[in-house]
């Protein structure tokens, strides 16, 4: 078993290993935004260790091509998914919250006139009604 | 070869680890966070089968699952309704 040999093992496990931390993570974590934080690391890390060692035991030019492109696909890809998932996330865990009345968060997303109207809003409804159909809501 | 055993079992634990969240998941976030986390462990065995068979026709495969798992989460985030309580 040469040096190349080990090296590659060593990132084929490490990678694995990553996947199992992940598993681990998703499973134990309490709330989902931990979850998706720990979801993240075997789609970049993880992936790029396990290419660098089949890259390592493989090695002709049109694999190691193949490999950059997943690797090149998974970093442009992964952050933008776990975007789009947390931003789902952030305002459904805002609508849960009883203390709020007006998604005052999300309008704020829209802009400071939107957020001025949303606290305008709530200011005449009073809380009396169950004001959640803020400016926000009509762009989804 | 003991490389692959290890792997593997580390790889089955993690996508037994996420199947079980996205049995249990109280929301679909979580459950769409599980389903990701088991499409990038499938990458990953995947790529391992490349090596230890030595032959890179696999790796293709590797590829369209890493973009069909883009295109799925991202199409969940869009599609999902929001839960209100």
């Amino acid at each position: 078993m040469s040096t190349i040999d080990i090296i590659a093992s060593a990132c084929l496990i490490l990678g694995a290993f990553m996947s199992l931390l992940a598993g681990i993570a998703v499973l134990r974590f309490p709330d989902t935004m931990s979850r998706i934080h720990a979801a993240t690391k075997p789609q970049v890390l993880g992936i790029m260790l396990l290419m660098l060692g089949v890259g390592l035991r493989l090695g002709s030019p049109a694999v190691i091509g193949t490999l950059v492109l997943i690797v090149i696909l998974q970093f442009l890809t992964a952050p933008v998914s776990a975007h789009l998932t947390v931003r789902v996330a952030y305002r459904n865990a805002q609508d849960d919250d009883p203390t709020q009345t007006t998604d005052q968060r999300a309008a704020a997303d829209d802009g400071p006139d939107q957020m001025a109207q949303a606290l305008a809003e709530e200011t005449v409804a009073g809380g009396a009604t169950e004001n959640s159909g803020a400016p926000a809501d009509d762009e989804r | 070869m003991w490389t692959v055993v290890v792997a593997g079992v580390m790889f089955g634990l993690g996508a037994l680890f996420a199947a079980v969240r996205l049995v249990r998941g109280p929301t679909q976030i979580d459950r769409a966070v599980a389903l990701d986390v088991m499409l990038a462990i499938v990458v990953g065995v995947i790529v391992l089968t490349a090596a230890v068979s030595g032959s890179s026709i696999t790796l293709v495969i590797a590829v369209v699952v890493s973009l069909l798992g883009f295109l799925g989460s991202a199409s969940l985030a869009k599609l999902l309704p929001r839960d209100r309580q």
